[in-house]
């Protein structure tokens, strides 16, 4: 019955979190490119990626000539994640070897992705890199302990520290408001949909429903279960809660960047409905690059890459995530006030507010702050010609890479097979839910806050 | 009224027992990813929004610890 560890993190378990080695392999990768650039270099030898490739020939060409810095590239990256995730508690021996797998499929999907081709057939590297995940864990089948290697949240988070140095803090300013404005509406509607059609029609515990809830209108898995645990759920209600979110979070990766194609929606406008319909960053993310991908290159999609995951950022980062704390607080006490009462463990602690502040995007604001003041004295034309490509083009592969490990490992760590049976109440309720977010976002994205979107950054 | 006298009580509250060092709650982060399925596909045990949550193994609860029952047993 007596299991391992039941303290409080306290401040020893500062190190216990992957927000913290986010922030810490983030901004140590920023502050290094803001060093080398002040001193006249930068970081594009060691941030390589594949050159758009033809033929076979010129593939071949290009690996050869850069295959030190690819060598260089891996023994950085492993040596970083080593030192974060054997602090974390991670052995070595499973790590390392799932790494190096990750590593080289990740270089293949850069690979595909940079065919002069790929567009035309749709081989966005995220979308790759998640079926790729899927087959080799749902169809191939791979040992568990590689997941030690497969860290989704670990990597996603320090991708989007380092998305932080690209993008002007100026901008957060501005367009933060209509973020969060927009993304509280979309919140609020979603969860009170998901929660009344959870207990008013299907008869479902409350607790349970508030889960489903934040996992639809928050941050899906980690609201789920941020809020079971602070209204005191039963042990069933998280694993519910997260299967049905990961079905939906895998669905709207393909669906809503393949609806905001059929819609020919700018760039930005497609990665604020991203922000506001995904349920997960991870996988938020993957369909913002996969659609963004596609700007400039198919015909009808007006903006670039770069708006499309920055609109999906603003929206789902500092419009949705950085809430959790408070509506874990909020249903906390309605739970404690208005439910039954449960025999032990949650009680509403305003303290909740900042534990459950998702610290990563303390590194994603202070990555933008840090380049914006390095930068603030340039021209724009100067920042174009020097900084662009001396300091923020290298973080932003970087970032790349981060981010393709995140889209693969949310592929291999997903084993259809091993999520909880959800149910069709909960399935149902949170479907309802899905309905009115997707179509709400997209009116807000596309209708309402239109201008806004298709111009975010210009 | 019950909700603001919640709500300052989360602001004021002292001297709880809680269930962290409790035979029956569970904290672990590993132990946790093992025990719920599918948290490690879009989240994680170490993440900071799970805070210091744990499972309740007498009462089959997850919660977040700090309120403990008379059920409480030291390690």
């Amino acid at each position: 019955m007596t299991d391992v560890t039941t303290a409080k993190s306290g401040a020893a378990g500062f190190w216990k979190k992957d927000d913290t080695w986010a922030i810490v392999i983030g901004l140590g990768i920023v502050l290094i490119g803001l060093v080398l650039f002040e001193a006249g270099g930068n970081l594009r030898w060691l941030a390589v990626l594949p050159a758009k490739w033809s033929s076979f020939d010129k593939l071949g060409a290009d690996l050869a000539a850069n295959a030190l810095r690819y060598l260089a590239q891996f023994v950085f990256w492993l040596a970083i994640f080593s030192v974060a995730l054997r602090t974390l508690g991670f052995a070595a021996r499973e790590f390392v070897p799932a790494f190096v797998g990750l590593y080289v499929v990740g270089l293949l999907v850069f690979i595909v992705g940079q065919w002069d081709q790929a567009a035309y057939y749709n081989l966005e590297p995220p979308l790759i890199a998640l079926l790729v995940g899927l087959v080799l864990s749902n169809l191939v089948g791979l040992p568990k302990w590689l997941d030690s290697g497969f860290r989704v949240e670990f990597y996603v988070k320090i991708g989007i520290v380092l998305l932080g140095a690209t993008v002007p803090f100026s901008l957060v300013i501005l367009a933060g408001p209509v973020a969060i404005l927009q993304a509280s509406i979309v919140s609020i509607v979603t969860f009170l949909v998901i929660y009344f059609a959870a207990v008013k029609l299907f008869g479902l515990d409350r607790r349970l429903a508030a889960t489903l809830g934040v996992g639809g209108a928050v941050c899906g898995v980690s609201a789920a279960i941020a809020v079971s645990g602070a209204v005191g759920g039963k042990k069933e209600d998280a694993p519910i809660t997260i299967s049905v979110v990961i079905v939906w979070a895998i669905v709207m990766i393909f669906v809503l960047p393949l609806a905001a194609r059929g819609l020919h929606l700018p760039a930005g406008v497609g990665g604020a409905w991203i922000g506001t319909s995904e349920f997960a960053d991870a996988a938020g993310i993957a369909a913002a690059q996969a659609y963004g991908s596609l700007a400039g290159k198919v015909e009808g999609i007006a903006g670039t890459a770069d708006q499309a995951t920055l609109a999906f950022t603003l929206m789902k980062v500092v419009g949705r995530d950085v809430w959790i704390g408070i509506w874990a607080f909020v249903l906390a006490i309605v739970a404690t006030t208005y439910w039954e009462e449960r025999p032990a463990g949650a009680g509403p602690d305003a303290g909740e507010i900042w534990r459950r502040f998702p610290k990563f995007v303390i590194g994603f604001l202070a990555a933008s702050i840090l380049v914006s003041l390095v930068t603030a004295s340039y021209a724009l034309g100067d920042f174009n010609k020097v900084a662009t490509p001396g300091l923020i083009a290298p973080i932003k592969d970087l970032r790349t890479w981060a981010f393709i490990f995140a889209f693969l490992s949310i592929g291999l760590t997903t084993r259809f097979s091993e999520l909880a049976s959800a149910g069709r109440k909960p399935f149902a309720a949170f479907t309802i839910g899905v309905a009115v977010n997707v179509v709400l976002g997209w009116f807000l994205s596309t209708v309402v806050f239109v201008d806004h979107w298709a111009k975010l950054g210009q | 009224m019950r909700f603001w006298a919640a709500l300052r009580e989360g602001f004021t509250r002292r001297g709880w027992t809680e269930c962290f060092g409790c035979r029956h709650f569970v904290n672990d982060p590993a132990t946790l990813e093992a025990e719920i399925p599918g948290l490690t596909a879009l989240s994680s045990g170490y993440a900071s929004v799970r805070a210091d949550d744990g499972l309740c193994r007498l009462h089959a609860t997850y919660s977040n610890g700090r309120r403990a029952c008379a059920a409480r047993e030291g390690l």
